[in-house]
């Protein structure tokens, strides 16, 4: 049953009624919309969920590999966004570049310093860039931090 | 046309006039590069700047600005599949494949192509067919936004590369997201958790970059580097002279793209983003090789972004309406400087209303020469190394969402839309139809309760919402929509059938042929 | 949403936000997570005023406002009148007006100015309370039956208030400039003084006459005695709707 039809209907449905009963306090006109759309979620929904189940052999679930390197990258964009507000936006773009410019190299290139510096270098070059057209050119105020560089 | 005619004209070349078009022409295209950053944001930072120029320049510079960004955005829509701003949306769709076939520089080139033909094209008709056109933008509705949101939406049946029924869903769940926030009509609060920023409801942009870019990202995180570097990208010339006459045996392609693009630009409120999903819809439903649609063909670039800018200038200088939130940022230029919208435009301050007009066929001329010469540079971009472009990506996603609200909250966001889109896509949900059913969502709930109303008050909502005659002929674009793709795929499985099994694996053995023709075209 | 946030922002003399009234007066009666009170944001100024009007097309067969109470109260209902949001200055006066003639009217709410105008252009709706910009824009192609100044408004001086045809109502949109709550004086002076010079610069009231807006010069004590009297109506207002 790990047919991406089914899980897809599965999906459909799950949100349909979560929907469904935030919007019971809703007004007249606040929900109409919402429950047109929500009674055609649920239609598709149920189509989805009858065709998992008929079509079994056919569609298989979308397989994911390498799930590790994934989550590894969704934690590390999430550590850098939490670290803009810490240290300013200059520091924590400049080492997120270096950072990931090793570890995205193959391994036995990880140890060598031309790596890391490489990578640094490219840190260094976009963030200013960057940091120019935003903040001078566009006037856009980027996260200073607490140390208030950025 | 008279003196002042030419007179207006030869306004356009006087040098503080050309420099400010072409500065507004460059930071357009740098605007339309950056996904976040849309021409709407740039021209609203740049209009204060105007205060202080006469207002000729100032609109020039503006327009200039508006037509760049239109060229821009198919840069990185082609390249790293995130539409650089709401209206390349559509460019991604088979931008981004040819890019991966290595034909990347084929794709900017039919883009730029496409935008200078659409920008003649709209101005031509911004200057002759200003008066009649606005009027008629006006006789769309409420009804008729419904119906244009449905059809709209029915597009799905052209995008859903997999299954009609996912591509559908995507779209729906994209119709609830866009409910997150203040109930337009009711102002109930929807959905928001309780934190404040939602309020706003989900920001357009940053579901744009969230949806479209971090899914890639992490898909090549996950193929690695081999996937993504297997074409490489080789200069080649006459590419230019090839694309151009690709496209000028095709005259119906571009003139039905320029004509939907000025069209939805008139509309009052509804822009860029829209008319690029209607044109490729168009282009699907009327081609010959519908399969290619989504893999990579040329015809698939072909979008009416630019004509979309004149169209909505058009409603903008004769009745003070913007087809397009951008107009609505230039219109609060042209208040600035005092001039009202309406006839007195063009007759009080003819001068300067008709040398604004005329500059958009001197900008689009300027814009098509700086993206063509600059493809080459820009298709080269792809062949950065993995470990570099990754992050880039990532950085530019996150800078970009940041800049439209100034809110990490933003970000956070679009990291976790994006994160969604990722493993639906897995699921087989893709990301298109679900940002159409958000752009969507607010003109088709928007109509659907005014409608309502409207109908409460007639006594029959039926009649307002089925017996008007744009809304029939809407009603039936979009069954036709549904109807069209469901009615070739049966034909097409009935033929096959008839040719028997061998039918299949003559289909795909032709497939693997072009494929292969294709790379070693690449080779010499 | 604007508002909640320059409520919640450092009160430094430095971040200031568009006033727009009756909005921040509305918002907060109506919704209760609206994200601050009135108390939090304090006026400093109010530089234009916008009196709202009551118009419908040329080509309509409604001559007069006396015409068109008539015409609702033989079709209760039936008149739609297009207006910008909900709870803005426009539906309230649509809900004013409604209460003080004793008629009923379908008021279909746009999500601003533009589409507003457009949809009543276009024939979508039978009538629009429209902002007296718009109504000065558009004055060759509408009839404007009444407006909600206190006296004739300069811009369409044939045009009669709704107080003149007995209607005990004023309609209007005042925009200023306000902080948040607990800025120090002396940094509210500064603003005070700054933007009362720009009210006050001939060639700017001139300016505002030309496009169809009246201009004002409120100070703080005028701002903020004008916004409590406004309050005290609207809250009743509200109170008596929402009870119906």
């Amino acid at each position: 049953m790990s047919n991406t039809n089914f899980l897809t209907g599965l999906l459909a449905l799950a949100v349909s009624s979560l929907a469904f009963l935030e919007s019971r306090s809703f007004t007249f006109f606040g929900r109409v919309f919402l429950d047109w759309t929500l009674i055609v979620l649920t239609i598709l929904g149920l189509a989805l969920l009858i065709k998992g189940l008929l079509l079994r052999e056919q569609v298989k679930a979308a397989v994911v590999k390498e799930i590790g390197k994934v989550w590894l990258t969704v934690l590390g964009l999430f550590i850098y966004l939490t670290l803009i507000p810490i240290f300013g936006f200059i520091i924590a773009s400049v080492s997120g570049f270096t950072l990931s410019g090793v570890l995205l190299s193959p391994g036995p290139m990880r140890k060598l310093f031309s790596t890391w510096w490489r990578s640094f270098e490219v840190g260094l070059l976009v963030t200013f860039i960057f940091y120019v057209l935003f903040k001078l050119a566009l006037a856009v105020p980027l996260p200073g931090g607490i140390l208030g560089i950025g | 046309m008279n003196e002042n005619f030419w007179l207006a004209a030869l306004q356009i070349f006087t040098p503080g006039n050309l420099f400010f078009l072409v500065f507004g022409g460059i930071a357009g295209i740098v605007v339309g590069c950056l996904p976040g950053l849309t021409a709407t944001m740039a021209l609203a930072l740049l209009v204060p700047f105007t205060f202080t120029m006469p207002a000729v320049t100032g609109l020039i510079m503006l327009g200039g600005l508006y037509v760049g960004a239109m060229f821009g955005d198919a840069i990185p829509a082609t390249l790293i599949n995130t539409p650089g701003t709401p209206s390349a949306i559509a460019t991604t769709f088979d931008g981004y494949p040819l890019a991966k076939k290595g034909m990347a520089q084929q794709a900017l080139i039919t883009n730029a192509v496409s935008s200078l033909f659409g920008g003649i094209f709209g101005t031509i008709a911004l200057l002759t067919l200003s008066p009649p056109l606005a009027e008629m933008g006006l006789k769309f509705g409420p009804p008729e936004y419904f119906w244009m949101a449905i059809f709209g939406l029915t597009i799905i049946g052209a995008l859903a590369s997999e299954s009609i029924l996912k591509g559908l869903t995507a779209g729906a769940l994209g119709l609830l997201l866009s409910t997150v926030g203040i109930s337009p009509i009711a102002g109930d609060v929807r959905f928001t958790f309780g934190a404040p920023s939602l309020q706003a409801g989900v920001d357009l942009t940053v579901a744009l970059i969230g949806l479209f870019c971090i899914p890639q990202v992490l898909e090549m995180v996950e193929e690695g580097a081999k996937k993504y570097r297997v074409i490489q990208y080789q200069s080649q010339k006459g590419l230019f002279l090839q694309v151009v006459n690709y496209l000028i045996r095709k005259p119906f392609l571009m003139i039905r793209s320029a004509l939907i693009g000025l069209i939805v630009g008139i509309m009052p409120g509804v822009g860029g983003n829209v008319a690029a999903l209607l044109s490729y819809n168009e282009a699907v439903r009327w081609s010959k090789n519908k399969a290619e649609f989504g893999k990579g063909t040329i015809d698939g670039v072909e979008t009416a972004n630019c004509s979309v800018v004149q169209g909505s200038i058009i409603p903008m200088l004769t009745l003070g309406i913007p087809g397009s939130p951008a107009a609505a940022v230039i219109l609060g230029a042209l208040l600035l400087h005092g001039m009202r919208p309406g006839p007195e435009l063009f007759t009080k301050y003819g001068g300067t209303t008709y040398t604004f007009i005329l500059s958009f066929f001197v900008a689009v001329v300027v814009m098509f020469i700086l993206t063509v010469l600059g493809s080459r540079f820009f298709a080269k971009m792809i062949s950065v190394p993995l470990k570099h472009l990754l992050p880039l990506i990532a950085f530019l996603s996150i800078i970009g969402s940041y800049a439209i609200r100034n809110s990490l909250l933003d970000v956070a966001m679009m990291l976790l839309l994006g994160i969604l889109a990722y493993f639906m896509q897995k699921l087989g949900l893709q990301s298109g139809p679900l940002v159409l059913g958000l752009i969507m969502g607010p003109f088709a709930e928007q109509g659907l309760v005014q409608s309502l109303l409207m109908g409460q008050a007639a006594g029959s909502v039926l009649k307002v919402m089925f017996g008007r005659p744009i809304s029939l002929v809407l009603i039936g674009l979009s069954a036709l929509s549904i109807a069209w793709p469901l009615i070739s795929a049966w034909r097409k499985r009935t033929i096959l059938s008839e040719a028997g099994s061998q039918g299949r694996l003559f289909e795909e053995a032709s497939d693997a042929a072009v494929e292969t023709l294709m790379v070693e075209g690449e080779k010499v | 949403m604007g508002w909640a946030e320059l409520a919640n922002s450092k009160p430094d003399g430095y971040t200031i936000a568009g006033n727009n009234i009756p909005h921040i007066i509305l918002q907060p009666l109506q919704r209760k997570n609206a994200g601050y009170q009135l108390e939090d944001l304090e006026p400093v100024a109010l530089f234009q005023a916008t009196p709202i009007g009551l118009a419908v097309l040329k080509t309509s067969p409604i001559r007069s406002l006396k015409d068109f109470v008539a015409y609702a109260k033989g079709n209760p209902g039936a008149i739609t009148i297009a207006g910008s949001g909900t709870y803005t200055g426009h539906h309230l006066g649509h809900l004013q007006f409604q209460k003080l003639a004793g008629i009923k009217v379908t008021y279909i709410p746009f999500t601003g100015a533009a589409p507003q105008v457009a949809a009543f252009l276009g024939g979508h709706a039978m009538a629009i309370l429209a902002n007296s910009n718009d109504l000065v824009q558009h004055q060759d192609k509408i009839r404007i039956l009444a407006m909600g100044s206190e006296k004739r408004f300069a811009a369409l001086p044939e045009v009669p208030t709704f107080k003149e045809l007995g209607y005990q109502m004023t309609c209007s949109i005042d925009r200023g400039v306000c902080v948040p709550k607990g800025t120090p004086e002396e940094r509210i002076k500064i603003l005070e003084s700054a933007f009362l010079k720009i009210a006050r610069n001939r060639e700017i009231q001139r300016q505002m006459v030309e496009q169809g807006f009246v201009p004002v010069a409120m100070d703080v004590a005028a701002s903020k005695k004008y916004i409590a009297d406004l309050t005290v109506d609207y809250t009743e207002l509200v109170k008596e709707l929402e009870g119906k």
